[in-house]
């Protein structure tokens, strides 16, 4: 080789040496901006996480206020109305039938205290998920069951882990609510299944009914399609995902898969 | 006096003053050794340049400041790389590999004679430390704002000098007969550009260093 070109080598080789520190550092430089940005974004994320878990709470005590109401409205104050009206029409003179009377609005009066008794639990609102996501879907369920016109079959998962989650569950159970919801507003369903599983590290929440069903390919853009969004955007928040599966005619079916605890 | 303002001197000494101003009250000693370790840095080059006027043999002041060098710049990445344990092991394997070397280089060719093969490893382990650094820094969770960080920019000092240092070592054979001026071949320049690398990053990551302590300092008051 002749000597030129060697000195050329010499030259080049130690230009890349010269040259090699900058791209380390230029390249350090730039992933850590970039692990900068993608901490703020998990920042933001968590920002969202948290915005999302206090309206989850919000709507949930709003939910609990609004079945109060109407209980207030519907049963309690029907109930204490028939009282009042029963102890009105007593004529003392005919003591057999002031009797009877009186019994009825006695039996009236206890079925009023059981449901406010009933109601009081529900006053308990999200409290009730920290009796663990089964023991809150029951009582929504019996809530449900009181009405009369659903049939509803509910089997709880045995092999939950005992350590839930308590973010997580809250947002479950505001899904339940809203899955009932649509079956109250829209499905006009007498048969209900609610079903809760456990494996492979996810929790399986399905809920099918007998309703009018309707076109899931294609929502409608008003607030029943809000609703379906909704329950994908929070199963989507906690890792996992909704599908709805309904056509007219032949019910509904909603599965919700999310890792947990 | 003027003669002995050489690139090399005048970096050095400026580094020195930027180091007195920022780090003699630091809390932390490697930081705080860099004041002593650049005077003797400063006390070495102008020994060698009064040697090499009086027309002595002034490679033995360098072969002293290599002590330096090897204790102060291993002492700095201790400190540094000290919360990692693989990265403290290392720094005291190379340590301990680098004084060997030199006792073996005084042993072969004596005290008078510059240590070439300690100096070469050196720069090689060096250049290990800083990349273990950087590859530490990507690792770690934490953001670490690098424009202000001191550490940062001393180990991209290092980087620089001792990276582009053992290329102009390995060929300083056939790089030192291309003359770029009479009275100077292409490794001179070399150096001076990796000497202006080296102590403007230091210099920078002093000022980070005092500006991190001030801070620090005026939020805890």
């Amino acid at each position: 080789m002749a000597n030129d070109e060697i000195r050329n080598l010499v030259i080049i080789t130690t230009v890349i040496f010269l040259i090699a520190p900058t791209f380390i550092v230029v390249y350090i430089l730039i992933y850590n901006q970039r692990k900068k940005r993608h901490l703020l974004e998990k920042q933001q994320m968590q920002l969202t996480f948290e915005a999302e878990l206090t309206k989850t709470q919000l709507e949930v005590q709003e939910q609990t206020m609004q079945t109060i109401g109407a209980d207030l409205h519907d049963n309690i104050g029907q109930l204490l109305s028939l009282t009042s009206l029963t102890l009105n029409s007593i004529e003392l003179d005919n003591e057999t039938k002031a009797r009877q009377k009186i019994n009825d609005s006695i039996g009236l009066t206890l079925r009023s205290i059981k449901e406010m008794r009933l109601l009081g639990h529900l006053l308990q609102g999200d409290q009730l998920v920290a009796l663990g996501l089964p023991e809150a879907i029951r009582q929504e369920v019996s809530w449900m069951e009181r009405s009369g016109r659903y049939e509803i079959v509910y089997i709880p998962g045995e092999e939950l882990p005992a350590a839930g989650n308590p973010d997580k569950d809250l947002i479950i159970f505001r899904i339940v609510q809203e899955i009932f919801n649509n079956i109250i507003k829209h499905a006009a369903a007498t048969q209900i299944s609610i079903a809760l599983d456990h494996f492979d590290g996810h929790l399986k929440l399905t809920m099918t009914d007998n309703g009018v069903g309707f076109n899931a390919d294609s929502l409608p853009g008003g607030k029943a399609g809000m609703g379906l969004q909704n329950i994908r955007k929070r199963a989507a928040i906690i890792g996992g995902e909704a599908a709805i599966i309904s056509s007219p005619g032949e019910g509904s079916r909603v599965t919700i898969s999310i890792p947990y605890p | 006096m003027l003669n002995y303002l050489t690139f090399f001197t005048v970096f050095e000494i400026q580094c020195l003053f930027f180091a007195a101003a920022c780090l003699s009250k630091d809390q932390e000693m490697p930081w705080k050794s860099m004041c002593l370790f650049l005077f003797v840095t400063c006390a070495s080059e102008l020994s060698g340049i009064y040697l090499k006027r009086q027309h002595h043999a002034n490679q033995w002041p360098y072969n002293i400041l290599l002590v330096f060098q090897i204790l102060f710049i291993s002492y700095m990445f201790y400190g540094l790389l000290k919360k990692n344990s693989i990265g403290k092991l290392a720094v005291q394997g190379g340590f301990a590999i680098l004084t060997i070397l030199y006792i073996i280089d005084i042993c072969l060719h004596g005290f008078f004679w510059f240590n070439v093969l300690t100096y070469n490893s050196m720069s090689v382990v060096l250049v290990i430390y800083s990349l273990f650094y950087f590859y530490l820094l990507l690792k770690q969770d934490e953001i670490v704002h690098l424009k202000y960080s001191a550490g940062f920019w001393w180990v991209c000092g290092v980087l620089f000098f001792y990276f582009g240092d053992t290329a102009v070592n390995i060929f300083r054979g056939k790089l030192s007969v291309i003359m770029i001026t009479p009275k100077h071949a292409l490794p001179y320049y070399i150096l001076v550009v990796l000497n202006i690398i080296l102590y403007s990053c230091w210099t920078y990551s002093f000022i980070c260093r005092k500006w991190l302590t001030t801070k620090s300092e005026i939020l805890s008051s």
